[in-house]
């Protein structure tokens, strides 16, 4: 008798009959079922990178699409003409026209805001552009 | 030998005939002059406008520019000087001001432009006058009515 034993005896008799019937359902992993659940899931896997490609090519398109528009707005925002209300809107009417010269000319009159006169003929003579703004002749 | 001298004759009038009709012929068509008078009514002193002149066939050519009665303005107006360049154009945006006080400018209807255009072809031209800004001494945009007229040969 080991001292596992003398433990068992010591322990009320439920509990031990208890405890054999424990060890005794310790699971048995059959060496088919480790093959059939191995084969399963690699079956799974297998047809996994297949979908995913498909996937991908189905989004492919719409996708580079939507980052190329999203690229070209911050490049255009970011690099492109600056936007002549923001600029010329001398008189914050919301747009530009020849009020916009005339109230540089005022303030350059004034002596307000030592503005050239050169900046005042340029922006008379872009409010008149029939095209791109054009140079001071 | 009488005979020959009358036939030698004909063939060299008829010569001169036929290379002055191809002369005639080869002559572009000088077409019309005619001047375009830009009017601005307003009950107040005008220190400031922007007009656009149209001609709704698009076959407005603008040989030259001048400024209106008044003296303060400058003289031309602003235009882009690519119309001058151009055979015909279709539109013309006119644009001047003035630093005189109130008391300094004409009141009530003004002549603030004169366009001299060319005009070929047997159409009248069709202008339209479009009215973009007229602004006060202090640069306030106030009302005002716009009208043109137009004189030919001048």
């Amino acid at each position: 008798m080991d001292d596992r034993d003398q433990e068992l005896e010591t322990l009320p008799q439920a509990l031990v009959s208890r405890l054999k019937a424990s060890d005794r359902a310790q699971p048995i992993v059959d060496p088919r079922t480790d093959r059939a659940v191995l084969d399963a899931a690699r079956a799974y896997f297998a047809q996994r990178p297949v979908a995913a490609a498909r996937y991908r090519r189905r989004f492919a398109m719409p996708l580079g699409a939507a980052a190329a528009v999203l690229l070209a707005v911050l490049v255009v925002r970011s690099f492109g003409p600056e936007p002549v209300a923001l600029a010329d809107d001398v008189d914050g009417s919301g747009r530009v026209d020849i009020l916009d010269a005339f109230a540089l000319a005022r303030a350059a009159r004034d002596d307000a805001s030592g503005v050239a006169a050169a900046r005042i003929e340029e922006l008379g003579y872009r409010v008149v552009a029939l095209d791109t703004p054009r140079r001071v002749p | 030998m009488i005979t020959h001298c009358r036939s030698f004759a004909k063939s060299v009038a008829a010569l001169f005939a036929l290379a002055a009709l191809s002369l005639a012929a080869a002559q572009p068509e000088v077409g019309q002059f005619a001047t375009v008078d830009v009017f601005v009514a307003s009950a107040e002193p005008v220190a400031a406008w922007q007009v656009e002149l149209r001609e709704r066939r698009g076959a407005m050519q603008v040989v030259g520019i001048e400024r209106g009665d008044d003296p303060t303005f400058r003289d031309p107006p602003y235009f882009d000087r690519v119309v001058l360049e151009r055979g015909v154009t279709e539109r013309l945006v006119l644009a001047s001001f003035s630093l005189s006080e109130a008391a300094e400018l004409p009141r009530g209807r003004v002549r603030v432009a004169r366009v001299h255009v060319r005009t070929t072809g047997t159409a009248t031209p069709d202008y339209e006058l479009r009215l973009v800004a007229v602004g006060a001494t202090d640069g306030r945009p106030i009302d005002a009515e716009l009208s043109f007229e137009t004189q030919a040969g001048r």
